[in-house]
């Protein structure tokens, strides 16, 4: 799942872990808002539940560091099963860095823009079991 | 007894010169034989009219009669000191203590010194001038001043304080509360002024305050007074004050602090506008960067040899704007307030081989060679920036040689600072250049060297915000050398 409101950076993503040829369903939303009435829904068929979230931070209504608030309330209410998120931030910045390690729900931190080196890293590290 | 010549000389020079007035008179007939300079003062006459007088003839009757007994007297070898009064010139009576000196045996003539006698009336005068001359000084003193009994009551006031003289004079022996109800004003005044007296009793120590004051036009006028007391034998006797009109330099306070404030604010609001401008703008340039880089790997077959050749110079302009925007960002981002109180002693040596271990891979690229002919200091500094400055300036030497650069870093003590020197053998700068080069985005050579022209720039702020200076030396061929200096430590 690509949670950013740049629908430009969205479609960019897309591209580029299409072309890893590594995922099934790629569901792309502008907002935290609408990622988390996607992961509410029970409808599995129609909406069926990520393995991965790519996270960007900074969003106007909603930012990353939000969702990540609501998307905790939701999955201690019921019983989701917790997905792999990774933050892309387009800033390297050290205290970000920090933030996201003491952050229980997140796994990592990754540069925009999303290179297919990247995909693959994400693909070995957390996805190796699958294949 | 003989007498020296010169010594005689010596004697003559130092009667005649003498500021006590001294004659020689026949003792019968009271002639008068010699006078000195110092008499003929006295009596207002030259030499020779006195030498042709008797001394009698300037004397009142009474002390004629007795300067017949005293004669008589001094035949006996017996003298007294008497009082005289002698007439002058003017027929002004001068007052005197009339001494006969016995100088010779057979008693024909005397040493005759009439003391001058001031009357306290002259006493008197002479005062009265002296406290004239300091009542003048403090009446006219460029400041408010006055003086106060020990009870609080005005013994004087100076024009500074009272322009009015009547009124001047009314208030002396009056307190501030007269003041206050004769100008129909409120008390305020007087009761502040009060405290501090009491706090001044209390204390037996001066006192400073600012008063303000709400002129006829309405302005504030700031006044900084001054009190001091004066004890006689423990005893608080009585207290000087001053005022000084202290309104131009507050006022220009206030201006400077409100500048200062707006400025503070103006400069906050132009780094946070710089840093969401570098920051923002990366977003959308990273679409741009990321879709050509897209249709560069996948469309790339759609393309004629031109049409790949544009596309080339949109990836290129993009990879530029970008670095463009990382240095901007770094440039707002060292920051004025915090690397002042985050400077810290740090040697420089090691953060010179903190940078060299950096470009190392660059360095054996060009066949750079680096001397460093004595260590480098410690000076008070803030690490990441210095490091920063020197990676600058590195990069700099080596980018802008031809081949195989030299750079020799050296440094020496210039009174609380260490100053620098990277000298290279490059391609130097002309004189008129050697100013520009440190402003932001200029760049002298866009085509034959790349960059974003904010390498010096930076260089240069970060040494500004050490509080040190920054210059380049070149003739323009054999090339550059650049000097910072940072402060040593203490």
């Amino acid at each position: 799942m690509l949670i950013d409101d740049d629908v430009a950076t969205s479609v960019y993503n897309e591209i580029i872990i299409e072309d890893v040829e590594c995922v099934n369903k790629i569901i792309s939303v502008n907002s935290g808002e609408e990622a988390l009435a996607y992961l509410d829904s029970t409808d599995t068929e129609n909406s069926p539940k990520p393995n991965l979230i790519l996270l960007d931070i900074n969003m106007p209504t909603m930012d990353g560091w939000e969702f990540l608030e609501e998307f905790n309330q939701l999955t201690t209410n019921r019983a989701i099963e917790k997905p792999i998120i990774i933050m892309l931030s387009a800033s390297s910045d050290e205290e970000e860095a920090d933030k996201v390690k003491q952050h229980s729900l997140l796994k990592g931190i990754k540069n925009k823009p999303l290179t297919i080196e990247t995909v693959e890293e994400i693909r070995d590290v957390y996805f190796s079991n699958v294949v | 007894m003989r007498i020296d010549t010169n010594t005689y000389d010596n004697w003559h020079l130092f009667v005649e010169h003498s500021n006590v007035p001294i004659m020689i008179c026949d003792i019968d007939s009271s002639a008068i034989k010699e006078v000195n300079k110092c008499s003929q003062k006295l009596f207002g006459h030259s030499n020779i009219f006195l030498k042709k007088s008797l001394l009698t003839d300037f004397l009142i009757d009474s002390d004629i009669e007795h300067w017949k007994s005293q004669v008589k007297l001094f035949k006996f070898n017996v003298t007294n000191d008497w009082d005289a009064q002698l007439l002058n010139k003017s027929n002004e009576i001068v007052s005197v203590e009339l001494k006969i000196v016995d100088i010779q045996e057979d008693k024909n003539i005397c040493l005759v010194i009439p003391k001058v006698l001031v009357s306290e009336e002259k006493k008197i005068d002479a005062l009265k001038k002296k406290l004239s001359f300091y009542e003048t000084i403090l009446m006219q003193m460029p400041t408010e001043f006055a003086v106060l009994d020990a009870k609080w009551h005005y013994l004087f006031i100076n024009h500074n304080s009272i322009k009015d003289p009547d009124f001047r004079e009314w208030m002396v022996g009056k307190t501030d509360f007269d003041f206050c109800s004769y100008r129909n004003k409120d008390f305020t005044i007087a009761e502040n002024r009060h405290k501090q007296y009491e706090e001044l009793a209390r204390t037996k120590t001066g006192k400073e305050w600012i008063d303000e004051h709400l002129t006829k036009e309405g302005n504030t006028k700031y006044v900084l007074r001054q009190l001091y007391p004066y004890f006689v034998d423990g005893e608080l006797d009585m207290n000087f004050g001053f005022g000084i009109d202290i309104t131009e330099r507050i006022n220009a306070e206030k201006e400077r602090e409100k500048i200062l404030k707006e400025m503070t604010i103006q400069n906050e609001e132009l780094k946070q506008f710089a840093y969401i401008t570098s920051h923002d703008l990366k977003e959308p340039l990273r679409t741009i960067s990321g879709f050509t880089s897209i249709i560069q790997r996948k469309y790339a077959s759609h393309f004629d040899e031109k049409g790949l050749e544009y596309l080339q110079f949109v990836v290129d302009s993009a990879n530029r704007m970008g670095d463009l925007l990382t240095g901007l960002k770094s440039f707002v981002t060292i920051d004025f307030d915090t690397i002042e109180d985050q400077l810290v002693e740090t040697d420089t040596q090691k953060i010179l081989d903190g940078s060299l271990a950096n470009l190392k891979l660059k360095l054996v690229e060009t066949n750079t060679s680096i001397h460093i002919p004595t260590k480098l200091p410690a000076v008070q500094g803030h690490p990441q920036y210095l490091s920063q400055l020197f990676q600058n300036l590195l990069l700099n030497a080596i980018k802008f040689c031809k081949h195989d650069p030299v750079i020799e870093i050296t440094w020496k003590k210039k009174g609380d600072e260490i100053q620098f020197s990277f000298k290279d053998n490059g391609i130097g700068i002309d004189a008129k250049y050697q100013e520009r080069i440190f402003n932001l985005f200029n760049r002298l050579d866009k085509n034959s060297y790349e960059g974003t022209g904010m390498g010096l720039a930076i260089c240069k702020k970060v040494v500004l915000l050490h509080k040190g200076t920054m210059w380049v030396e070149s003739d323009g061929m054999n090339g550059s050398t650049f000097f910072f200096t940072l402060k040593a430590i203490q």
